[in-house]
């Protein structure tokens, strides 16, 4: 039994044993795994933007104009600045933009503020200098960039660079004004507006600006760097992208005493992000500050400073003549364009901007503005010049033994009655050559006086004011309850009568030359062109062995640059020589096969050069037809190479030298469809109705020829000047 | 007499043999040789090449000789549901069998979300870890049009773009709570600077937590092989194979990739949507 049981046991272990060793081989212990933590989804909410309600409360009567720089490949849309234009239009004011650059020093002269946005061209030192001098005249200025704002560049192969920012091309204008703005980007990791680069402000100075503001968000931001003290700062573990610094980062900023406001971030001004936080409050207040320039005129200035209604009085009465009349009338215009009113009245109303003109004779109705200005007026009044005139029968002199009636001053003044205009401190000026230009700003009225010693005085007043000229003009400027803006004006040339000096009476003037009579045409003093003729002369003509070379000299040399060139002496020019001509002439005359293979693969590239090309002969085609031809005629009237010429008119040839009738190839084979025919043999012609004037040109007009299939020495002189200057002209033309 | 009994011993020793014989060839069926499973994780990540692994998953999960799990991963990331996918698939995997990741080039975003589920992650000193974070394409504003109408604003591009960035907070949140699960205890930093999306190399990133050692496969064989309480074990390669023509759509997105500049110059090339993909720097 117990050996039985023995073996049993040892049947068993033999067959487990295997197993175990088996284990033991692999397994060092049983796995037993771990509880898996789950992730703890539950708590994750989306961050929900806080929106805050806003109502714009402001109101106001002002009006103005706010520009935005679009000239500047500017990256922002007109519709993205909906929100600033609506509170601009809540402050009567317009959001304007400006396309062009040459547009902008003008119409900054009318502007209350000027806004640029992500420029994407650099700006220009002269235009740099004109918004330096728009805030130093009281303009506001905002100058904003955004970090999204960007374009990707590429090579010419298509290959990427880089991304251009925009705060390259704004920092030559903002550091005239003592900041930059850095080309990085803001972003919080652990405080932000549900996105790590939407960062909320809560850092404000003590502005205007920013009353009443408790947060704001900007989404995206470049920080700003300079020495003036931040108006928005961002703190608390907001960093800047490039030199990962934390702390007050400044993202707006306010610079020359308050005139110029840069910011960091755009996309806060869009919809519909400006309504997070107190965005909606801040773009208020920006349209406040825009709205709110005080801007300070110079005569220069003329009209801008006006309002939008100015009444126009004419101080006295002055002569209104035609031309007179025609500068008043231009100055309506003039205005209109800016969107101001120009009205005359008999007289001013005290509240509304005016224009006073009028003479120093008749200048009592604006002695209040002169009084405030300084100035003194000692002229002979008009009634007492009619009336030594009716005594003396001379209208042409002040009396020296006539009382004046002076301005401000009595009889007997120590320079013996002559008239004159006193400015205090400076001195004492004659009218006679003399225009006087006054602005007076008085809180919001501006009136501006004009006065001369003459009608065309006056008239010559008014074009220095229009086109802004006050060069050679004395300025002066007085500061009393009211600021009174001066220029005395040379107001043109003496009329040569040293004793009356000023104008004389008869003469309308100064006039430029060519208004008062016709002027010979003169030769351009530069030539329009340059043109070389290639005279195809080698071996020997058929009938005189002459090429047109001379005829097309003597017609074009008086208004291009013209070069001859023998083929005989020098041979062929290069295709490089032929390429530096702006026209080449070919001219084969009555030379026989003037146009080898040589010379048509030559011309064949001069054309693929884009060079035009006059080809004129009687043997360089390929025909083997030679038909005697003794006229043309105009074939199309309506071609520019046809101008001056009638439909269907017939030019017969002159003799020729030789006294013979040409031969020449006929153009065999050439309809409309390879080139317009503008004129064709004429019907005493053999072959008439063959075309005998064509042009051949490619479909993008890269090469153009014009091919006269005679020597133009067989036409007359008249049509040959006619021909060969249309010719030229059509193909230089741009 | 004695010829019996010799006969009689005989037999018993030749059975006892034969039991020998039999337990030991039954043994190789019975404990067959344990198997560490590795499955490599190639590329962007995204639909059906993620069916295509996750099955993978599901029989080394089934065999009862694979005793653990090696992923090997060399991936910037890709689709956000097919890396949260496979992420839920590993920490599955590891309710029955330990999971190690061993990175080689890369395992950033998505790939990185995938090789946190492991139980430990072994990286070379200058492979690419991290970038933990999403990358979108806002859908385009929504239009009125007179033919083509909906029910409801956003039917056409599923919501705002404002609505999308807040999306995008979420699906951050998600992914560094999904990370934290597994690797707080071990993580040096906070979930605000992993937000910051950085790529980390592998020395780097053993510094910080984001992996458990440096070190190559071989490693993370052992490392699952120490895990799985195994003293010998035979390495098998269960990364599945493509279909030919999905081979042929996975070569051609492995080889279209984006980069930044792809991103900067057209970031509509980019279909609209959520990636926890990490955009390699412009060669």
């Amino acid at each position: 039994m117990l050996k039985k049981a023995i073996i049993i046991l040892l049947a068993l272990v033999l067959l487990i044993a295997p197993l175990v060793v088996r284990w033991l081989t692999y397994y060092e212990g049983r796995y037993v795994p771990g509880k898996v933590a789950r992730p703890d989804l539950a708590g994750i909410d989306e961050p929900l933007p806080e929106i805050r309600p806003f109502a714009d409360v402001a109101f106001s009567e002002n009006r103005g104009t706010v520009l935005v720089d679009l000239a500047h490949g500017n990256r922002v849309q007109m519709a993205e600045l909906s929100v600033l234009q609506a509170r601009l239009a809540a402050r009567g004011h317009r959001l304007q933009p400006v396309f062009d650059v040459e547009d902008l020093t003008e119409q900054l002269q009318h502007a209350q503020a000027l806004v640029i946005i992500s420029p994407g061209f650099d700006w220009y030192p002269e235009e740099i200098q004109s918004v330096q001098r728009f805030v130093e005249k009281g303009g506001r200025l905002l100058l904003v960039t955004d970090p999204s704002r960007f374009e990707v560049l590429y090579d010419e192969w298509g290959y990427y660079i880089g991304l251009d920012a925009d705060v390259p091309h704004i920092n030559d204008l903002a550091s005239r004004f003592g900041f930059v703005f850095q080309d990085d980007y803001l972003y919080n990791t652990v405080e932000n507006e549900g996105n790590f680069r939407n960062i909320i402000l809560t850092g404000f100075a003590d502005e205007p600006l920013v009353q009443g503001l408790e947060q704001l968000v900007f989404f995206a931001a470049h920080s700003i760097s300079s020495d003036e003290p931040a108006l928005l700062a961002a703190g608390g573990e907001t960093r800047s992208s490039t030199s990962e610094r934390a702390g007050e980062l400044t993202v707006g900023l306010l610079a020359a005493g308050g005139d110029v406001l840069a910011l960091g971030d755009l996309t806060f001004l869009t919809e519909p992000h400006n309504a997070v936080r107190d965005n909606d409050q801040f773009i208020a207040n920006i349209a406040g500050f825009l709205s709110s320039a005080q801007r300070h005129y110079e005569l220069a200035d003329f009209p801008h400073f006006f309002g939008d209604e100015v009444h126009l009085v004419y101080a006295g009465a002055p002569l209104l003549n035609g031309d007179l009349v025609q500068e008043g009338s231009a100055l309506q215009t003039r205005l209109a364009q800016i969107g101001k009113t120009l009205t005359v009245q008999g007289k001013e109303d005290g509240t509304s901007d005016t224009l006073f003109l009028g003479l120093y004779q008749e200048a009592e109705g604006v002695e209040p503005y002169l009084t405030a200005a300084q100035v003194t007026l000692i002229v002979t009044p008009t009634e007492t010049l009619e009336d030594a005139d009716s005594e003396s029968g001379d209208s042409s002199s002040p009396s020296d033994e006539q009382p004046t009636t002076e301005t401000s001053e009595e009889a007997g003044s120590p320079r013996g009655g002559k008239d004159r205009i006193v400015l205090e401190p400076v001195g004492e000026m004659s009218p006679v050559t003399t225009s006087l230009l006054l602005l007076q700003i008085e809180d919001e009225r501006k009136v501006m006086v004009a006065l001369a010693d003459s009608e065309a005085g006056l008239q010559n007043a008014l074009e220095r004011l229009a086109a802004g000229d006050l060069e050679g003009c004395l300025l002066h400027e007085v500061e009393t309850t009211v600021t009174s803006l001066l220029a005395l004006c040379p107001s043109g040339e003496p009329a040569g009568d040293g004793e009356k000096g000023g104008w004389a009476e008869e003469e309308p003037g100064p006039t430029p030359p060519d208004e008062t009579e016709p002027e010979p045409e003169e030769p351009p003093s530069e030539p329009l062109g340059s043109i070389l003729i290639l005279s195809l002369d080698e071996g020997t003509g058929r009938y005189d062995s002459m090429t047109s070379a001379q005829d097309y000299a003597g017609i074009l040399q008086e208004s291009y640059k013209v070069s001859t060139w023998s083929v005989a002496e020098d041979g062929f020019p290069s295709l490089e020589e032929l390429a530096l001509f702006d026209l080449s002439i070919w001219t084969a005359g009555d030379f026989d096969e003037a146009l080898g293979d040589e010379a048509s693969d030559l011309l064949f590239n001069l054309m693929f050069e884009g060079v035009p090309v006059i080809l004129s002969g009687a043997y360089i085609n390929d025909s083997t037809t030679e038909l005697v031809q003794t006229d043309i005629q105009v074939n199309d009237a309506s071609h520019p190479l046809a101008k001056g010429f009638e439909a269907g008119e017939i030019i017969d040839f002159v003799t020729p030298p030789s006294g013979s009738d040409y031969e020449i190839g006929v153009l065999e084979d050439w309809t409309e469809q390879d080139g317009a025919i503008v004129f064709v043999r004429g019907p005493k012609s053999e072959g008439s109705d063959l075309p005998s004037v064509v042009i051949l040109e490619d479909d993008f007009g890269d090469f153009q020829l014009v091919y006269v299939c005679f020597p133009v020495y067989l036409l007359p002189q008249d049509a040959k000047v006619r021909l060969v200057v249309n010719a030229v002209s059509w193909l230089l033309s741009p | 007499m004695n010829r019996q009994k010799a006969l009689r011993v005989f037999l018993t020793i030749a059975g006892l043999f034969l039991l020998l014989v039999i337990g030991f060839l039954s043994a190789r069926y019975v404990i067959p040789t344990p198997q560490i499973a590795v499955i490599r994780i190639e590329g962007d990540i995204w639909g059906s090449y993620t069916a295509t692994v996750r099955q993978a998953i599901h029989d080394a999960a089934g065999d009862p000789s694979v005793r653990a799990v090696v992923l090997e991963i060399s991936s910037p990331g890709g689709e956000v549901t097919a890396s949260e996918d496979l992420y839920f698939e590993v920490l599955r995997l590891r309710d029955s069998k330990p999971v190690v990741a061993a990175v080689n080039e890369m395992a950033a975003s998505g790939a990185y979300y995938i090789a946190a589920a492991a139980e430990e992650i072994y990286a070379k000193p200058g492979s690419i870890v991290g970038n933990i974070g999403v990358i979108s394409v806002l859908p385009d504003p929504d239009f009125v049009d007179e033919m083509l109408l909906t029910t409801g604003p956003f039917k056409l591009s599923g919501g705002s773009q404002v609505e999308a960035i807040r999306q995008m907070e979420v699906l951050k949140e998600t992914f560094l709570a999904c990370i934290l699960a597994q690797r707080e205890d071990r993580l040096k930093v906070g979930p605000e600077i992993l937000s910051r999306g950085e790529v980390y190399l592998g020395l780097q990133a053993e510094q910080i937590g984001l992996i458990d050692q440096v070190g190559a496969k071989g490693d993370a064989i052992e490392a699952a092989a120490r895990l799985a309480r195994l003293r010998n074990w035979a390495v098998v390669d269960r990364t599945p194979e493509l279909p030919e023509e999905e081979e042929i759509l996975f070569e051609f997105k492995r080889q279209q990739g984006t980069t930044a500049a792809t991103l900067a110059a057209a970031p509509k090339q980019f279909p609209p949507g959520f990636y926890f993909r990490y955009v390699e720097p412009v060669q």
